[in-house]
């Protein structure tokens, strides 16, 4: 029956979700930003709330929540701090922890990144950026299964990459040794409705908390003898941002649920758009002091951007739901 | 956890309304399109749709009944009812569903405000008889007074125990036939909102008659009226509410808490309209080039058709959860306006790009995409602009003054 209740146990986590992303993260920002990490007692202190196992299975020290409900609480972790997430835990590590040899990695939380690729690649190959500091090992989402590939070389990129710089940012080098597959292609499919949804709900999360900084700042600032909030080509942005969130996000809550891989990559595909647009606008809405570090929006937007590009970005999702529209359901079908 | 599931007694209500639209309301609507003109009174639509008897609160979304006191705790969920009908009903033909018989949008007014002998006399009574279909209509919007509702000029003066009323209203769904139509004016124009009343006016009644029925894009077996009152008289017992509703009750109040209901159901409307648009050029695509080798061209339009897939299955879920929330009784003002901006342009969307699958042949009107995309245009026009609801929205969230 329809309903969009929120239950006790998603309020809670998604509270304590909050409230670490407030207290923890959200402070000392640029300064995790600037050194390319997090300090360790603040690592411990995620690891201890269980943020970076929720949805394992409880045998390997996860708390095993539905993926529903996990996605809210990185939302709300990305909401203050984009780069937490993916930094202090490994996303897909639901997926991963299925086979052996990545349970083993699982288990002992060794550092590491998923990407997806439309075709295997034969040979030693690089790998340009992954957000993260010293990958031991680098899994392959291909349309017919994953590989778990852990002769990896990785460089410290020089310079500053767009976004997610605090969780680490390397140049990977994968050898053509040392590569076994461990999923098939149902199996892939599962790795990517994990990623997809972990993406989105990061950029959910960021987004939403672009559009909540330009709105208070909008309601502040003052120019031509009001807040320019209440200016109406202001207003309606802001407003058209709010509505254009809310929806992705129940298109996101909707396939969370289901856990449909085309309805996963609609809603992807959705948010990423969504995220991408409101991110612009928020930095817009505070016109030129949107554009400094004094204000978070500029680092959503750079961080919203380089997780829209995870995971084989939205026009992997897309062409996914492309391939399938011919053969999906109609909406609204009913069973007789 | 988002439940979007529907359990078995709203699969039932879908089907059986899937069943009428397929049989009587698309005929209709492609009746209309051939003569340009509403549906006649004497359609066998309506006859049939009268002998069916489908409770009028399913069409506006009403219908929910609270539990007796002291009897079990029954769910409401009229409003979740309400808006599978209203995408459903769409899906098959607006404008024939828009001129059901019925109270139509009056009905919402009614419900809110009216009295228990108005109720029995304007609800029941006029409706009684399935083979004498009847209609009610609502009255608001006038020449000079659109999306800004405040300034309706049409005055209601006392004398003795009657209400004279003067003034013209037009886009009113069904006026020109309705049996009653609940009639919005001004008791005292310098009190601004807090001066409107709403009145019940019959058919009939002196001076009260029909000025234009209008030629429009789309909708077109419905009826569009231009209504006129030149000094009628109606008894101090046709004031909606009663003569003792007071001030700020039974005006301005009512056209706006009416809004909360009907905007997610015009919301889910849209989404019917465009799924029919799609699911029409999903079909031909099928067909035409759905076997591989695509072109590119071809690869471009499915990917079009994904696109408005996904946004058509978003908007739907804002107008569930805006309905969703009038049947638990919490506030649904933003979702309600939030539905109304989103869904009537991802249906606009839906139907260009459903055009656009099918070509030439989508400009004609046996194609039905191209008749689709002319009804829906309203969509982002009536029950509030986008425009109005943005304004909704930005003075609930940015304390946007009043204008």
């Amino acid at each position: 029956m329809i309903a969009f209740g929120v239950t006790e146990e998603e309020q809670l986590l998604e509270e304590s979700a909050r409230r670490f992303g407030d207290d923890r993260l959200r402070g000392p920002e640029r300064d995790h930003e600037h050194d390319r990490g997090y300090p360790s007692a603040i690592r411990a202190e995620f690891a201890e709330m269980g943020f970076g196992a929720m949805s394992l299975p409880e045998a390997m020290g996860g708390a095993d929540l539905p993926l529903a409900v996990v996605a809210r609480a990185w939302e709300k972790l990305a909401a203050a701090d984009p780069s937490a997430a993916i930094a202090m835990t490994i996303p897909g590590i639901t997926a991963l922890s299925r086979s052996r040899a990545g349970a083993e990695i699982a288990k002992a939380r060794k550092p590491g990144a998923i990407i997806v690729a439309d075709e295997r690649k034969p040979g030693t190959f690089e790998i340009p950026w992954v957000p993260c500091a010293n990958p031991e090992w680098i899994a392959i989402v291909y349309p017919d299964g994953v590989e778990l590939a852990t002769d990896v070389t990785a460089t410290a990129i020089v310079g500053s990459p767009c976004g997610l710089r605090a969780a680490g940012a390397s140049k990977v080098t994968v050898k053509d040794t040392k590569r076994e597959p461990i999923a098939d292609a149902a199996e892939a499919a599962k790795w990517l409705v994990e990623l997809r949804v972990f993406a989105a709900a990061c950029m959910l999360g960021a987004a939403r908390d672009a559009a909540s900084y330009a709105r208070k700042y909008c309601m502040e600032r003052i120019a031509f003898g009001k807040p320019i909030a209440h200016h109406q080509g202001l207003a309606f942005a802001l407003v058209d941002a709010a509505t254009d969130l809310d929806i992705a996000s129940l298109a996101l809550a909707a396939a969370t649920v289901n856990l449909d891989p085309i309805e996963i990559a609609n809603a992807h595909v959705l948010v990423t758009e969504t995220a991408l647009q409101v991110a612009d606008r928020s930095v817009q809405a505070l016109g030129g002091h949107g554009y400094l570090f004094d204000h978070p929006v500029e680092k959503r937007m750079r961080d919203i951007r380089a997780l829209a590009s995870l995971y084989g970005g939205a026009a992997a999702s897309a062409r996914d739901a492309t391939d399938a529209v011919l053969t999906i359901p109609n909406a609204m079908e009913v069973s007789k | 956890m988002i439940d979007a599931t529907l359990d078995a007694g709203l699969n039932n209500v879908l089907q059986m309304l899937r069943a009428f639209g397929q049989r009587h309301l698309r005929p209709a609507g492609m009746d209309a399109e051939r003569t340009g003109e509403p549906l006649p009174v004497d359609h066998p639509l309506f006859s049939v749709f009268g002998r069916l008897g489908f409770r009028f609160g399913m069409m506006e979304g009403g219908g929910s009944k609270s539990a007796d006191k002291g009897g079990p705790k029954v769910e409401k969920r009229g409003a979740r009812m309400g808006i599978l009908a209203a995408e459903e009903l769409a899906y098959w033909d607006q404008g024939s569903c828009m001129s059901l018989p019925g109270p139509g949008l009056g009905g919402g007014p009614m419900a809110l405000l009216a009295t228990p002998d108005q109720k029995k006399k304007y609800l029941k009574e006029a409706f009684k008889d399935p083979d004498k279909p009847a209609w009610g209509a609502y009255a608001l919007t006038e020449p000079a007074a659109g999306s800004d509702v405040a300034r309706i000029r049409s005055t209601a003066k006392q004398d003795g125990d009657h209400w004279i009323i003067n003034g013209e209203k037009m886009f009113i769904t069904n006026g020109a036939r309705a049996e009653w139509v609940v009639w919005f004016a001004t008791i005292d124009p310098s009190k601004g909102r807090a001066g409107h009343r709403a009145f019940i006016i019959e058919k009939g009644t002196p001076g009260y008659r029909p000025t234009r029925i209008e030629k429009k894009m789309g909708l077109t077996s419905s009826e569009t009226a231009g209504l006129v009152c030149e000094d009628v008289r109606v008894h101090n017992s046709q004031m909606l509410g009663g003569h003792d509703t007071k001030e700020g009750e039974g005006g301005f109040k009512v056209a706006m808490a009416t809004f909360d209901l009907t905007r997610p159901m015009v919301a889910g409307m849209a989404v019917g309209i465009g799924r029919c648009a799609w699911e029409r050029a999903r079909d031909l695509a099928k067909d035409a080039f759905g076997k591989k080798p695509r072109s590119t061209k071809e690869i471009i339009l499915l990917d079009r058709l994904a696109h408005a897939r996904r946004k058509l299955d978003a908007a739907r879920l804002m107008c569930w959860k805006a309905a969703y929330k009038i049947d638990v009784g919490e506030p649904n003002t933003i979702e309600a306006s939030m539905a109304k901006i989103y869904a009537p342009r991802a249906a606009m969307e839906a139907c260009s790009i459903a055009i656009d699958v099918m070509g030439l042949a989508g400009i004609t009107t046996d194609a039905l995409v191209e008749k689709c995309y002319r009804d829906v245009k309203i969509f982002d026009i009536f029950e509030g602009t986008g425009e109005v609801q943005r304004i909704v929205l930005a003075r609930r969230m940015l304390d946007f003054p009043s204008i």
